[in-house]
């Protein structure tokens, strides 16, 4: 009998201490602002740096069946006395090649998605070379994704990664590093 | 096998058939949509012409799976369970009315072509046009029509409430007088039973909300109806697995020639897995607009399960490494460990997810849908398989399995778990690399990647045919004489050391027919 007590402490600690581990690094990751879905997005813009860092390009990004749609785009400048001020960049940011969207950015510069949807839940997915944004979109919420552009230029897609009918897979766009 | 059933067996039995039926239908249409998958579909016109058929028979995969082959196996493993523990379900015309409320309605539901995916998430579920064949009548038809799609759903749901609650009535009725369940019946009792007759009302309730919605106008919250949703869309996942490790914690001792290592932190553990199953449903929505504080919450919890889980594999592998010789030769008992093992490695890839800084990295990619397959093709199907060989044992009457059959099954289980660990880790690797799930279309970069899982999947579909050719003829009773000897060794042999025990043919549980080790 003492044979299963000993096993069965032993396995009770061992557990507690990966449990402890694995939930350390989690909170460790959602106050050092490393975890994108905690720091950099999802609700009322949780984690979202406040202020935002001067030169902060702010995208306006409708989800429809089955396209993403860049509405609008403004730039956050701060003038020496502090006073920020948000810049039309729309034409210079937002282009279509081909009925997509590109998004035209330079190298290491930060990105807000304010992003919403008309009709269906969807969810931007971006894979960088420094982490992915993964952040769903349900009707009626806004939701967040704060990144830096790749220091790399190129062409980096972004896709819908929620089931959103038929067109799901033809929904994406691209990040352009310029 | 009776449509009718009047025996705690005959009950496990046509809950078996069932599963299987809807098992080989998602089953062909999985190849089917695999080989869909073949193409890339970088032109969007082919794309946009073959998405409807692809989504088609990937909802219906999902949904033939989640609805109704999980509940109809987990309720058989349950009436066996009581089978095999002296217990009986005594509800019969009950047990075979709900049978039959949870496999028939949802044909009407796929008649109409839904192509919502499983979880149907609002609004796409509530658009007209989600529905290939119901959402082209005119809208004021085609509304009724989905509703009464979503209404057999729900009768569905409730089918299974009625199920569960009749077994765990009948359980406890007919306990023991003295001293405890056996551990395989309170497993049985609590997650064919009790843990589904509480988490399916979300699901029911989440469908006639659908159904008000076509039928009275009442809107619907989307968030509101993901999370309860989730209620039970997490939980099912567990109905199976868990009656399953009941199974293992009654096999896998009597194959390794010893009592369970600890039969005491086997029924702890039912309480730790019952109570977190529960805690841990919002784990699905961790790129969702929820609370901060709701997401936090279901890291310690989904890992407080894992660790249960943990405690199962630690109790089932101390009784094997200290028994005399695990019969790993016996279909039962290489089943039994095939699901073990298969479980620790499914469940490695689950490690990650519960992690909020890596969750964002694979949800809602391939690599989720790796780890979940690996799961059901190990702890659940090749888990149920050593349960039904039992079952299929007592239905012939205490028989042991032929060369030619235990051959069949051995084989076939094995090559099945091959192909099982190759699809389910090249799709997570897949996954990881950024393939999200269901695109019908595809960056070419993961070509190669479709074309190995298609490969991977007809192993897998070739296998199960080798060991459900011998499993369903049984059933059917056709040609059983093959699969089946009453009498002498010959191969590899289900009894050890001598010819099963005749049962009389009606309800006999207090012999293990086939379990007994040399």
């Amino acid at each position: 009998m003492s044979e299963h007590r000993d096993w069965e402490k032993i396995w009770f600690v061992v557990m507690l201490v990966i449990v402890a581990a694995f939930v350390g690094y989690s909170f460790l990751g959602v106050v050092s602002g490393s975890t994108a879905t905690y720091r950099f997005g999802l609700p009322l813009q949780s984690g979202v740096p406040k202020p935002l860092p001067n030169g902060t390009v702010i995208i306006y990004m409708e989800g429809v069946q089955w396209a993403w749609v860049p509405q609008n785009a403004t730039q956050i400048i701060y003038l020496p006395n502090g006073t920020e001020l948000q810049i039309p960049v729309s034409s210079n940011v937002i282009t279509y090649i081909n009925g997509f969207p590109y998004i035209k950015v330079y190298p290491n510069q930060p990105v807000e998605m304010v992003l919403y949807s008309n009709n269906v839940v969807h969810a931007f997915y971006i894979r960088l070379p420094h982490g992915p944004q993964n952040v769903n979109i349900v009707p009626g919420i806004n939701s967040y994704s704060f990144f830096f552009a790749p220091s790399a230029p190129g062409n980096y897609t972004f896709h819908c990664a929620e089931y959103c009918g038929i067109g799901h897979s033809y929904m994406y766009g691209y990040l352009w590093v310029m | 096998m009776k449509a009718y059933p009047r025996t705690t067996l005959g009950v496990a039995l046509l809950y078996t058939a069932g599963g299987l039926a809807w098992l080989a239908a998602m089953g062909i249409a999985a190849l089917w949509f695999r080989t869909i998958l073949l193409s890339p579909h970088v032109n969007q016109a082919a794309g946009y012409a073959i998405a409807p058929l692809y989504y088609f028979l990937v909802t219906f995969h999902g949904q033939a799976a989640m609805m109704m082959i999980v509940e109809d196996i987990s309720l058989s493993i349950f009436a066996f369970s009581l089978y095999k523990s002296n217990m009986s379900a005594q509800h019969f015309k009950l047990l075979t009315l709900s049978f039959f409320l949870i496999n028939l309605p949802m044909i009407v539901t796929f008649a109409g072509g839904p192509t919502t995916g499983w979880y149907m998430y609002p609004p796409l579920s509530l658009q007209l046009g989600s529905w290939l064949y119901f959402g082209s009548f005119p809208a004021a038809i085609a509304s009724k029509l989905v509703g009464l799609a979503y209404f057999m759903m729900f009768l569905n749901a409730i089918g299974t409430i009625l199920a569960s609650i009749t077994l765990f009535v009948d359980g406890y009725k007919t306990r023991p007088r003295e001293g405890k369940i056996p551990v395989f019946a309170a497993y049985g009792m609590a997650f064919g039973g009790a843990l589904i007759f509480i988490t399916e009302f979300a699901l029911a309730a989440g469908e006639l909300w659908y159904v008000l919605y076509f039928w009275a106008s009442v809107p619907v919250n989307p968030l509101t109806w993901v999370v309860l949703f989730w209620f039970w869309g997490h939980p099912v996942v567990y109905y199976a697995p868990f009656a399953v490790f009941g199974g293992l914690y009654y096999y896998i001792p009597k194959f390794a020639g010893r009592a369970l290592y600890s039969e005491k932190w086997a029924r702890y553990n039912i309480v730790l897995l019952f109570t977190f199953s529960m805690l841990a449903w919002v784990h699905h929505l961790q790129t969702w607009p929820l609370p901060t504080v709701l997401r936090a919450f279901i890291t310690p919890t989904t890992l407080i399960l894992a660790a249960g889980s943990g405690l199962t594999v630690l109790n089932l592998g101390l009784t094997i490494a200290t028994g005399k010789g695990y019969q790993w030769k016996n279909p039962i008992g290489l089943s039994a460990l095939i699901a073990l093992i298969g479980f620790i490695l499914a469940g490695l890839q689950a490690l990650i997810l519960p992690i909020n800084p890596l969750n964002v990295i694979v949800h809602n990619t391939y690599y989720v849908v790796g780890h979940f397959h690996l799961m059901i093709w190990t702890i659940i199907v090749v888990g149920y398989v050593s349960i039904l060989l039992d079952m299929l044992a007592s239905k012939m009457n205490g028989a042991s399995l032929s060369s030619l059959g235990a051959g069949m099954v051995s084989g076939g289980v094995i090559m099945w778990t091959i192909g099982a660990l190759l699809l389910g880790y090249t799709m997570s690797i897949a996954g990881y690399e950024g393939l999200i799930r269901r695109w019908v279309a595809y960056p070419v970069k993961f070509l190669s990647y479709m074309d190995w899982m298609t490969m991977f999947a007809m192993i897998m579909g070739a296998s199960f045919v080798m060991y459900g050719l011998p499993v369903l003829l049984t059933l059917l009773g056709v040609k059983t004489s093959a699969f089946w000897e009453t009498s002498g060794i010959t191969g590899v042999s289900s009894t050890g050391g001598g010819p099963g025990v005749m049962a009389s043919g009606t309800e006999n549980r207090s012999v293990d027919h086939v379990n007994k080790p040399n």
